[in-house]
């Protein structure tokens, strides 16, 4: 295997407040490697867009910063990296599409100059130049009518076909990384797999690696190679797509599939749901953030879990997992 | 797009009737018998009934307002009580030096306060910001006579910069002109910097947390690109709009300015032209300042949809 194209090491985010900082993301580590698909798993505020947002370097200085950690991308540190050089690797080798097609487009510009504009930055080439590349990349993405699509402004396009003329703007310069944050949690069910598919088909076609982040196990299960699961600003569960779903260890991760309904089970089957919710960071002691809401909570829980691997790169923060200390609380 | 501006046009011509009524009716209105009023104080009753006639006074409401609109609409204002001089001259040779006036002040306030308004936005807690908001609220609450005297006492008594008051025409050199507009422009300012500064730094803000300007970051885009292309072109609806709204109460409110500064202008006319009850000149004026805001509300109109295509279509 070749030498990881994206490495996290001990990320941590704090949020500045007035008195000591609070932590919201809490040593992450892990890695992509060159046209692998890494899924960030976990619910609403567990870190899961701000781990992204770290990596592009788009988070909100003014309100948090990387407090610790490296992510180290080609070669550079993009924490320690400057802002002039981070500026020059966005929307070239590293991209990023958003959660909301509907405003993520400027609604001014058409759509094709939109997507020229990173081209023309980038590049330096003309205009002209980079609105025929555009029309190009609006084909790549199957837009149809591409040309005349490529001349509209974005409020007379689709959910869909907005999220596809964002992703045309992320691979237009064929980026080693592409960051898709819930790419498709607010379109339709019957768009939301054909956006899928196109991601998908074009990072095969690209070598392009993809992190993937979203609550959606069935587009993890479609999607993923590896799987990070996070909970509350740390890694509780990372594994391949079949350790996880075949093998989960940590409670949590277990809650997180329970809580999928089963089209074959009997229509009377209540889903299961994790109880309780997630802790705000703020009041975060030391030990198992999951340890309240976990049924197998016990004693020992109250110091911070121990991060296991076991087979296949299957790591696990739990002390489920470790020997002699399964004793139920 | 010539849809919308047909249809803006339109919508024009009902503002601009209802003005024309309540002008023509100000004649009705006002206490006392009209004729008497324009015949002046020392007519005789034989001549005050020669004024009624010559002015149609003695016919009906509805055809008085018709005769009346359809000299209007030849260009015909009467005569001015005051000065007998056609009202149309009267008013047409002081528009010139209002509007420069008003053009300058807009020009200075437009060219300070967006970049202060941008730049409070950008760093909303930096030092450009916190000045920016406070001379903000002193330029809103500084009488313009109180600035006015203060540039003149230093740049034009003081540093002999500027003339202490007075209006070259344009006729005698664009640069002369300008030079003479300079002092009254700047203390006229003032108050639009302060508006347009505050209304710039409101919008930018707002575009600032848009989700399409984190697309233009992640797309790596030059700071400056990001900043013309993505947030001011976004903001600008509202700016136009105090500009426009600020162009238009200028031309018809530089009275004290004008006096201050001793310019033959609009403002100063309309002052006058009530204080002397010439009300021939002042229904003129007023109409000229309802078409003027119904213009520039039609200018503004049209910009909008120049600016956002969510309009045009």
């Amino acid at each position: 295997m070749s030498a990881p194209l994206l490495c996290v090491e001990n990320l941590s985010i704090t949020l500045n407040t007035r008195g000591a900082p609070v932590p919201l993301v809490r040593n992450v580590s892990f890695a992509i490697d060159p046209g692998e698909t890494l899924c960030l798993v976990g619910e609403s505020g567990c870190g899961k867009s701000l781990t992204a947002l770290s990596i592009i370097g788009l988070l909100d200085q003014s309100v948090m910063q990387v407090a610790s950690g490296r992510i180290l991308f080609e070669g550079r540190d993009l924490v320690t990296l400057g802002a002039e050089e981070l500026r020059k690797l966005r929307g070239d080798r590293l991209a990023m599409v958003f959660q909301e097609p509907m405003t993520s487009l400027n609604p001014l510009l058409r759509v094709g100059e939109q997507i020229a504009e990173v081209i023309v930055e980038h590049r330096g080439v003309s205009e002209a130049d980079a609105r025929r590349q555009a029309v190009g990349l609006l084909d790549l993405v199957r837009i149809p009518d591409a040309r005349r699509r490529a001349s509209e402004f974005p409020h007379q396009l689709s959910g869909g076909m907005r999220q596809r003329v964002m992703i045309a703007m992320a691979l237009a310069l064929r980026p080693a990384l592409l960051i898709a944050d819930e790419p498709t949690t607010a379109l339709d069910v019957t768009i939301q797999a054909q956006v899928l598919t196109l991601i998908d088909d074009l990072r095969r076609e690209f070598g392009t690696s993809v992190l993937l982040i979203t609550h959606d196990l069935g587009v993890v299960a479609e999607m993923a190679d590896r799987v990070v699961v996070l909970y509350a600003g740390s890694i509780v569960e990372q594994a391949g797509v079949n350790g996880i779903f075949d093998a989960a260890a940590h409670p949590y991760t277990r809650g997180l599939l329970g809580a999928i309904g089963q089209l074959n089970s009997g229509i009377r089957d209540r889903l299961v749901e994790i109880p309780g919710s997630v802790p705000s960071p703020v009041s975060l002691g030391t030990g198992c953030a999951f340890r309240q809401r976990c049924g197998a909570a016990m004693p020992v829980c109250h110091s911070e879990p121990p991060l296991l691997s076991g087979a296949d790169e299957h790591l696990t923060a739990c002390w489920l997992g470790k020997a002699g200390a399964m004793v139920p609380a | 797009m010539t849809g919308y501006v047909v249809g803006r046009l339109f919508a024009a011509i009902p503002v601009l009737l209802a003005v024309a009524v309540f002008v023509f009716l100000l004649l009705s209105l006002v206490p006392g018998d009209p004729a008497v009023l324009i015949a002046g104080d020392f007519a005789s009753p034989p001549q005050v009934e020669a004024v009624r006639q010559a002015l149609g006074l003695n016919l009906p409401l509805l055809p008085r307002f018709l005769a009346w609109a359809g000299r209007i609409l030849s260009g015909d204002f009467g005569l001015s009580l005051f000065s007998r001089i056609p009202v149309s001259q009267l008013v047409a040779q002081r528009i010139e030096p209002t509007l420069l006036l008003s053009l300058m002040t807009i020009t200075i306030a437009v060219v300070v306060a967006v970049p202060l308004g941008l730049v409070a936005a950008y760093r909303p807690r930096g030092l450009v910001a916190r000045l920016t908001m406070a001379g903000a609220v002193l330029g809103f609450s500084l009488p313009v006579f109180v600035v006015a005297f203060a540039l003149v006492y230093t740049l034009a008594l003081g540093l002999h910069w500027f003339p202490v008051q007075g209006y070259k025409p344009l006729s005698q050199g664009v640069l002369a002109c300008l030079h003479s507009l300079v002092l009254p422009a700047i203390s006229l300012s003032f108050l639009y910097i302060a508006l347009i500064a505050r209304v710039t730094r409101a919008a930018v803000l707002e575009v600032l947390r848009e989700d399409y300007v984190r697309t233009a970051h992640a797309k790596g885009l030059a700071a400056r690109k990001i900043i013309v292309r993505h947030v001011l072109s976004n903001a600008a609806v509202p700016i136009i709009t105090v500009v426009g709204i600020g162009f238009a109460a200028l031309l018809g409110g530089v009275v004290v300015t004008e006096t201050v500064f001793s310019i033959p202008g609009l403002g100063r006319l309309t002052a006058d032209s009530i204080l002397r009850r010439d009300y021939p000149v002042v229904q003129a004026l007023i109409l000229l300042f309802a078409f003027v805001y119904v213009v520039v509300n039609l200018v503004v109109d049209i910009l909008y949809a120049v600016v956002d295509p969510r309009i045009r279509y």
